[in-house]
């Protein structure tokens, strides 16, 4: 069952001795669609296998070849021949999944494979209750060493990229093989490489058995040319084939083609050695179902070559895996195809993308690079992940107690001044009466402005102007404040002395003689007309004071 | 926690590292800045209230209680004036002949208490025309004491003349005099707009 990623993308690199190819692939609803591929020569002495001479030429080269496809992607998986990884299986007990790496790093370490807390490995965790009770379970371990995961870190980093994993080509190769095909069938696969080639089981397209033959197509090649008349009848032990059809059994008898012995042996190492991993995993799983095919990535020239070695070995009918009719991805047209372990190395690039792309299929992504101390380095994202969820526990804490004061304070604020509310409600209830008295004398304040006229005044100013030549008929004063003063005197001088007397006055304005006529020799009726001066708003105090 | 975390694959730690603050600041941010500004509201509400309370227990109205302003419109109050004018009159050796009253003028609203259901409490003047008979001085007396006294009066108008002996035509050292007296009453203005005088049990500012 493939896992479903939507519209993901990803980039995988196989760095070969002559070719670097780049394939972009994208899982669309869990299928694996091929959306960019591309090859590009390695310049020479930049790469030779087992290490990388000059790391910025090639990052440039891989740059370039990004840029000639167009990719975009910050990073890339990279496919690890098989000549620069090991395979070791280790054989132990059931454990916990959290548990596994670390024991099977123990054994490693134990056995010498990797060095103490260095070197990079992965493995397969194969569980399985025939393999004895307690329930013991093989670790199909692939390892390599630190300066190989060093090496190429640093080519993708001259090339500005990223390392996503740094998967073994044979793991990549099966992935591809299980995506190539629907039938869920047993079935072996043989990834050849130059030097070795890793056997492999798949039932249910899931990885039962995972085996290292040290040969590859060097030695198949030398060997068919040294023993062109290969008969492989009667030198290979032949399988017991149970009577019950489709099931294999261990074969029985000594098996020839033991590595020491390949000088001298007319069979190839590689058809004995697959014949026997397929004759041990029958006796260690005892009943097993034939794997259906022996599937090879090999262009069709090369499996034409391998499978007139196989000839009528005991092994199951072999069948190319070929990416150009499997994939549609094109040889380079300037190899030919030439390069026997070319279609293994496109295949590994593909499976290896799909998995990156999140079609991990049940073959799961293995990544030697994950126990580099770099990946910690090159991935921020995980030593930022500490401080990310401690630095956000730590303000969660903060603004809560932040809130907390805030929404208590606000609430304390809010109910002091409902209390001032009250108390200024209680005081203006407590004012309103005086404020209303002083407003209504304030009012009458101004009433009494506009209308008090000072005639108490302007009746002492008349008394003080009177003199006994003058005889006062009538005063009056109307609302506007004109004053009108008739009378008699003895002269017109008194009288003119009169009016003088009172236009020195305060009270009085502009006092004039309005009419003066003589009436008799000591007599002048006169009228005196003025405006009285405007007055004081000020109200006195009874006793003086205003 | 951190343990399963730290097993994500490196994409999903990425997002894990970049969501989790972003969504706890922008949350927290959500609740914190309205909170802050709550808090702001009130506390600037507080001292505006604070300040208001503080001027109102500062701004204690202090009426003028040394003079008797006004009094309320009601029929002791005419008894009341005719009774203090009678004694002035008295009092200045003044002869009171007559007193007539004008109808009392309409007083200007000044607003009125706001949200109270009564109607606002409002001052008007009313003209008295007293008739005085005596000596100069003592009408300048009587107006003094008028002016002076413990009621708060305005004197509007003054007709004096002289009298006349009838017998020998000579004048006569008395004068009659014509005196307009203002005084204050206080009444509650009617919803239209005319006064009425208030019962005398009703409560009013400054009386008892």
């Amino acid at each position: 069952m493939l896992k479903q990623n939507r519209q993901h993308t990803s980039v995988a690199l196989a760095i070969t001795r002559d070719l670097i190819f780049a394939v972009q692939v994208r899982s669309n609803e869990g299928r694996l669609e091929i959306l960019n591929s591309g090859f590009e020569p390695v310049p020479a002495g930049c790469f030779t296998e087992g290490a990388v001479t000059d790391p910025q030429h090639l990052g440039r080269t891989i740059r370039a070849l990004f840029n000639r496809l167009g990719l975009r992607e910050r990073s890339a998986s990279v496919v690890l021949p098989s000549g620069l990884c090991s395979l070791r299986a280790v054989r132990l007990p059931e454990l916990p999944a959290p548990e596994r790496r670390a024991v099977v790093r123990g054994e490693l370490e134990h056995a010498g494979a990797l060095p103490f807390h260095g070197g990079a490995f992965d493995f397969f965790w194969v569980a399985d209750a025939s393999l004895g009770e307690p329930a013991l379970a093989e670790a199909f371990a692939l390892y390599t060493s630190d300066e190989v995961v060093t090496g190429i870190r640093s080519v993708l980093r001259s090339a500005d990229l990223r390392l996503d994993a740094l998967e073994p080509m044979s793991v990549g190769v099966l992935r591809a093989a299980a995506l190539s095909t629907t039938a869920e069938a047993p079935t072996a696969v043989l990834c050849l490489d130059d030097g070795s080639a890793d056997f492999c089981i798949l039932e249910d397209n899931q990885v039962r058995y995972l085996r290292r033959i040290p040969s590859g197509w060097t030695d198949l090649r030398s060997q068919v040319q040294a023993t062109p008349s290969v008969d492989p009848k009667g030198s290979v032990p032949q399988p017991q084939m149970a009577s019950e059809p489709g099931v294999l059994r261990a074969p029985t008898g000594d098996f020839p083609g033991l590595p020491g012995e390949r000088s001298v042996n007319t069979v190839p190492f590689l058809v004995t050695e697959t014949v026997r991993s397929m004759a041990y995993y029958g006796r260690i799983r005892g009943i097993a179902p034939i794997p259906a095919q022996l599937r090879v990535p090999a262009s069709p020239g090369d499996f034409k070559d391998l499978n007139s070695v196989f000839g009528d070995a005991p092994v199951p009918p072999l069948a190319a895996i070929d990416p150009q009719s499997a994939f549609q991805i094109a040889y380079p047209s300037d190899t030919g195809g030439a390069h026997c372990t070319l279609p293994a190395q496109l295949l590994g690039a593909i499976g290896t993308a799909a998995a990156t792309a999140g079609i991990v299929g049940a073959i799961p992504q293995l990544d030697l690079a994950q126990d580099d101390p770099a990946t910690r380095i090159v991935n921020p994202w995980a030593s930022a992940l500490p401080t990310a969820l401690i630095g956000s526990a730590i303000w969660l804490i903060l603004s809560i107690v932040i809130w907390s004061a805030l929404t208590t304070n606000a609430d304390d604020a809010a109910n002091n001044k409902e209390l001032l509310a009250g108390r200024a409600v209680q005081i203006r209830a407590q004012q309103a009466p005086l404020l209303q008295q002083q407003q209504l004398q304030n009012r009458t304040r101004v009433l009494r402005a506009t209308a008090d006229l000072p005639v108490a005044a302007l009746l002492g100013q008349v008394a003080a102007a009177f003199s006994k030549e003058i005889s006062i008929h009538t005063l009056s004063v109307d609302g506007e404040g004109a004053i009108a003063i008739s009378g008699a005197g003895q002269s017109a001088e008194a009288v003119q002395q009169f009016a003088y007397t009172l236009a020195n006055g305060k009270t009085l304005r502009e006092p004039r003689i309005d009419t003066l006529r003589q009436e008799a020799l000591d007599r002048s009726s006169f009228r005196i007309v003025g405006k009285i001066q405007p007055q004081s708003i000020a109200i006195k105090r009874p006793g003086g004071g205003a | 926690m951190l343990k399963s975390l730290s097993n994500l694959d490196p994409k999903r730690q990425k997002l894990v590292v970049l969501i989790l603050p972003t969504t706890t600041l922008l949350l927290t941010l959500a609740a914190l800045i309205p909170a802050a500004q709550r808090y702001d509201e009130s506390k600037r509400q507080l001292e505006k209230m604070r300040s208001e309370t503080a001027a109102l227990i500062h701004s204690l109205p202090k009426p003028d209680n040394s003079r008797s302003y006004y009094l309320r419109y009601d029929s002791r109050e005419s008894t009341m004036f005719l009774r203090e004018i009678a004694a002035i009159a008295k009092g200045s050796e003044c002869e009171l002949s007559a007193l007539s009253a004008t109808a009392v003028q309409e007083p200007a609203s000044n607003g009125g208490e706001k949200g109270s259901s009564q109607s606002p409490w409002l001052v008007a003047p009313v003209t008295v025309q007293v008739s005085l008979v005596g000596s100069y001085p003592n009408i300048r007396r009587f107006l003094s004491g008028v002016i002076n006294s413990q009621r708060l009066y305005s004197i509007t108008g003054l007709d004096l003349r002289a009298r006349w002996k009838a017998e020998d035509g000579t004048p006569d050292t008395r004068v009659s005099a014509v005196i307009r007296v203002e005084r204050y009453v206080a009444m509650r203005a009617r919803p239209s707009g005319k006064i009425s005088p208030a019962p005398a049990d009703q409560g009013m500012p400054g009386l008892k």
